[in-house]
């Protein structure tokens, strides 16, 4: 289970989320909605540790991140997501030269690590660290990444280029999904995953998820619009306005926004 | 259309006859120097200053780099001429004569719009000015800088050369021993001059030598923009233009200074400008460089508080026989800071547009981010353009980029025009025109106007 | 003492990779000449001069500068003399320590050389607080029929693009690493030679300082 307790976030001065709790069990599919600066990718942004955000204790009580009873608070970002936790980026970064697959293969076996490793070298200097990795060859490790690229329709091609590097708003977040169903980890938040989408990659990126969850992996898809949710369909939906989940609900509750929107928790909160 | 009348002649070469009061010998020593500085009645600090400089002036030499300026005979040029007696304060009390010049280069048009700001300039003194009372009002001054120094001794003691020091370039030591007019401007904390301030610049001497001298202060949160737009006169010998601009931007300041050059074929135009700006500051440099023989000119900037920001928009055209050698300079002395740089040259008929420039990141000066971009238009085969960038990085969180192109206009986007109708001539002019563009719409309109005019004159009858 | 010239016969395709102090390519009508230059520590002062003397001569540059100890220094020409001439350079450097880089590249275009198309690109990686990059291009160009660009930028490696990395489970130190690697491997893209990329990539990565490997 990810469960998050008591979590006060700011950014310098400014107080972004205010006392949040949210508990996420595996295989279960939680979307987060909420207006243009509710916090919602600020939430996104603490579960993985970004720097930038500063998480203090709310008034005595304690704040933690546990995942499945590890405490996550004080650990990097790079170990909560050794750990198992996965963030999916609304406007990922691009880095020249550094391949899709080169950073699927790397991430992998921090992720995925083995006791006893087998060595084996790709004679590329820069790049020639050994493989290891639970249960899994390097050619079979490529084989399943080019197989599921293949099956959420990401062109071969893709995988050697560098990630994101000049990839249009589409290819990006297909790319991210690829990252997520490669990777395997136990809870994912996907961070407006519906932007910039047409009707059939949203459609794939839908599957997507829906795939992870069935493998067991806890999602939560923190949105905007209940667009994406016409295709997947949460169990729980949280309503986060001005850095507080003013309602839970089941699936239903994210229909009621769509036509409702959110002005009445706006009018509360003030 | 109909063909240019100037075709390469020069199109403000008119000349007035000359009516002085006052003219000094031909070149330079201690003793002109003194009668100068006793003829204005100045106190004895700045006329330590200019001898100090003139000292120094003695010991430089010209430039190893840039242009060619061994035309210059530094021996042959008047080093202070006054003009009239004393001062006119309304536009009725000009003389005839300077009225007629300044007619003929449009100036009435700025008058009616622009009373408020205009100090128009003669020879090397201002002859008039008139200060909108709003102006008065705000506590914002504007005179040129013989009475800034009469007027506002202490503040021009505590700025005058701090900027560009007397003894910084050979220029720089010339015009600090010989300096007459210019502007100063003070600019009163958190207050804004909505309109831009104007001066009007004019040579009418044969072989005289100008070197006015600017000092603009903007107080903390105040914001002011300076135009100066010149056209001269052409002579048979040449002329030796040499002015320094001084600007001090206070923490939150604002100051863009515009210039428009264009001088006459003949005017060597070797000029040193600079700015310090402080905590969060902007300095915006506009500079256009359309006359003269040989132009030497790199507005430069130094960002000394943190989040500084600087600006240079550069545009150079050099016709036949002439060399535009202009760029600008950004150091970075504080974190935060962030520069750009754009230039546009066109070269034509033989003449050469160089860009000089220099970016510096001092040990220390965190997080800057600069962008260069250069681009240059050969219009000619006989025609030539250089390009001399300079990055020096001394601090690692740094964003630098430098970007530059050389081209000729495209057969292509000819022959698209030509389809529709244009002649060579037209389209020629029109893809000129949008190629300097994007820094012709930074210019208060009426400059607009004149510079995308005088480039299509300069179009006009030069193709097939 | 004359500088070592190689020539490049007319019509004729070489790829050559550059290790020599100085070192003048004459490339004739319709040759190509692909040169990769790799410069470390222990060639502190590089002087690479191409010219094109016949038409459609073709030279194409490809460098990466690693100074870890020392100040490394790298002079290029491209010499556009002949018509319908092509060049294309691309160096970067990639600055460890206190060490320093100083780039000066010329471009000249001669007025005969008409319908030139030139190109020339240096970036540079800081990678400590003391490191220093300079970067000095100059381009002469006397004819008009030409095209001729260059480009240059300074920077280091952005937090955020660690933190990207980290959000992958990658560990701060590889992460480093990884983008310094995607830095110089985007490089060689431009070289089809794919045996001399690799020997090349050993020398680089065994010039790497340890604490970035």
């Amino acid at each position: 289970m990810l469960e998050i307790k008591h979590i006060t976030a700011s950014f310098g001065e400014k107080k972004i989320l205010n006392d949040v709790s949210l508990s996420v069990h595996c295989g279960e599919l939680h979307a987060i909605m909420g207006p243009n600066g509710s916090g919602k990718s600020t939430f996104a942004s603490v579960l993985l540790g970004h720097p930038a955000y500063t998480v203090v204790a709310t008034k005595g009580k304690k704040a933690s991140i546990e995942l499945d009873g590890v405490e996550l608070l004080k650990l990097a970002t790079y170990d909560r997501v050794k750990k198992g936790l996965f963030l999916a980026f609304q406007s990922p970064l691009s880095i020249p030269g550094v391949s899709v697959m080169h950073l699927l293969r790397s991430a992998y076996q921090e992720i995925h690590p083995v006791a006893k490793k087998l060595e084996e070298n790709l004679g590329n200097a820069i790049f020639s660290k050994g493989w290891s990795a639970e249960g899994v060859t390097l050619v079979q490790f490529i084989e399943r990444v080019k197989s599921i690229a293949r099956e959420i329709s990401i062109d071969e091609s893709f995988l050697k280029r560098g990630i994101h590097d000049g990839f249009s708003g589409g290819e990006k977040k297909k790319v991210e999904m690829l990252t997520a169903l490669v990777l395997l980890p136990k809870y994912a938040i996907f961070d407006e995953i519906d932007t910039g989408l047409d009707v059939d990659a949203l459609k794939i990126v839908a599957a997507g998820i829906e795939r992870l969850r069935k493998q067991g992996t806890g999602v939560i898809v923190v949105t905007h619009y209940q667009r994406i949710l016409s295709y997947v369909h949460p169990s729980h939906t949280h309503i986060l306005v001005n850095g507080v989940f003013v309602e839970h609900g089941t699936g239903a509750l994210s229909e009621r926004i769509e036509k409702e929107g959110y002005a009445k928790y706006e009018k509360v909160s003030h | 259309m109909k063909k240019s009348v100037i075709d390469d002649s020069y199109k403000y070469g008119f000349s007035k006859p000359e009516k002085y009061f006052y003219k000094s010998e031909k070149g330079l020593s201690e003793q002109v120097i003194r009668t100068i500085s006793g003829y204005k009645g100045e106190p004895q600090w700045m006329l330590d200053f200019r001898l100090k400089s003139y000292l120094g002036y003695l010991k430089k030499t010209l430039p190893s780099w840039g242009a060619d300026l061994s035309g210059i005979d530094f021996r042959d040029i008047f080093y202070y001429i006054k003009p009239t007696s004393g001062k006119v304060s309304s536009w009725a009390d000009l003389p005839a004569e300077i009225k007629d010049t300044y007619d003929k280069i449009g100036i009435p048009e700025a008058e009616k719009k622009f009373l408020a700001g205009v100090s128009a300039q003669y020879e090397s003194e201002v002859v008039y000015k008139s200060v909108n009372e709003m102006l008065k009002k705000k506590g914002v001054v504007f005179l040129d800088m013989d009475s800034g120094l009469r007027e506002y001794p202490e503040l021009v003691r505590q700025y005058f050369g701090t900027v560009v020091p007397p003894l910084d370039n050979m220029f720089a030591s010339l015009n600090s021993a010989v300096w007459s007019g210019g502007s100063f401007v003070y600019v009163p904390k958190g207050v804004h001059v909505e309109l831009p301030l104007q001066a009007y610049f004019r040579i009418n001497a044969a072989n005289m030598g100008q070197f006015e001298r600017t000092l603009i202060i903007a107080d903390e949160g105040s914001s002011v923009h300076y135009v100066e737009g010149c056209t001269a006169p052409i002579y048979s010998s040449d002329s030796l233009h040499s002015a320094v601009v001084e600007i001090v931007v206070k923490n939150g300041a604002r100051v863009r200074y515009t210039t428009i050059q264009n001088w006459s074929k003949n005017v060597y135009n070797l000029v040193t400008k600079r700015t310090v700006v402080d905590e969060e500051g902007v300095m915006e440099w506009v500079d256009g460089n359309l006359g003269s023989k040989v132009t030497m000119k790199y507005p430069s900037i130094y960002l000394k508080g943190r989040k500084a920001r600087g600006e240079v928009l550069s545009i150079a055209y050099a016709g036949s026989g002439q060399h535009q050698d202009a760029g600008g300079k950004v150091i970075h002395l504080a974190s935060e800071t962030t520069s750009q740089i754009i230039s546009k040259s066109i070269s034509k008929g033989g003449g050469r547009t160089s860009y000089r420039g220099l970016v510096e990141v001092a040990k220390g000066a965190k997080n800057v981010k600069s962008k260069v971009v250069c681009d240059a238009l050969l219009l000619d085969e006989d025609s030539r353009s250089d390009t001399y960038p300079d990055m020096r990085i001394h601090e690692k969180d740094v964003s630098i980029e430098h970007e530059a192109t050389v081209s000729k206009i495209g057969d292509e986007q000819m022959f698209y025009l030509e389809s529709r109708g244009l002649t060579k001539e037209q389209a020629q002019s029109m893809i000129v025109n949008g190629f300097i563009e994007p820094i012709v719409k930074e210019l208060p309109l009426e400059y607009a106007v004149e510079m995308n005019r005088l480039i299509s004159l300069q179009m006009e009858g030069s193709v097939g | 003492m004359s500088m070592k010239e190689i020539t490049i016969k007319q019509g004729t395709t070489s790829t050559l990779l550059h290790e020599d102090p100085e070192c003048t390519y004459i490339i004739e009508s319709g040759a190509t000449c692909s040169l990769v230059v790799f410069q470390n520590d222990t060639s502190p002062v590089m002087t690479i001069k191409v010219r094109l003397v016949g038409e459609s001569a073709v030279a194409k540059i490809t460098g990466v500068s690693i100074p870890t100890k020392e100040n490394l220094i790298l002079r290029t020409l491209q010499s556009h003399e002949a018509i319908k001439t092509t060049s294309d350079l691309f160096v970067k450097s990639v600055v460890f320590g206190s060490s320093s880089y100083a780039y000066s590249g010329s471009i000249r275009v001669e007025k005969q050389a008409q319908r030139t198309d030139a190109y020339q690109r240096n970036e540079n990686l800081l990678l400590s607080e003391d490191s220093l990059a300079s970067s000095k291009p100059a381009l002469e160009i006397l004819a008009n029929d030409v095209r001729c660009t260059h480009g240059a930028t300074v920077s280091s490696i952005h937090p955020d693009e660690l933190w990207f990395l980290e959000s992958r489970g990658i560990p701060p130190e590889s992460a480093k690493q990884m983008v310094v690697g995607g830095f110089i491997h985007s490089l060689f893209e431009r070289v089809s030679d794919t045996i001399l990329v690799s020997q090349l990539e050993e020398k680089i990565w065994q010039s790497i300082p340890s604490f970035v490997r």
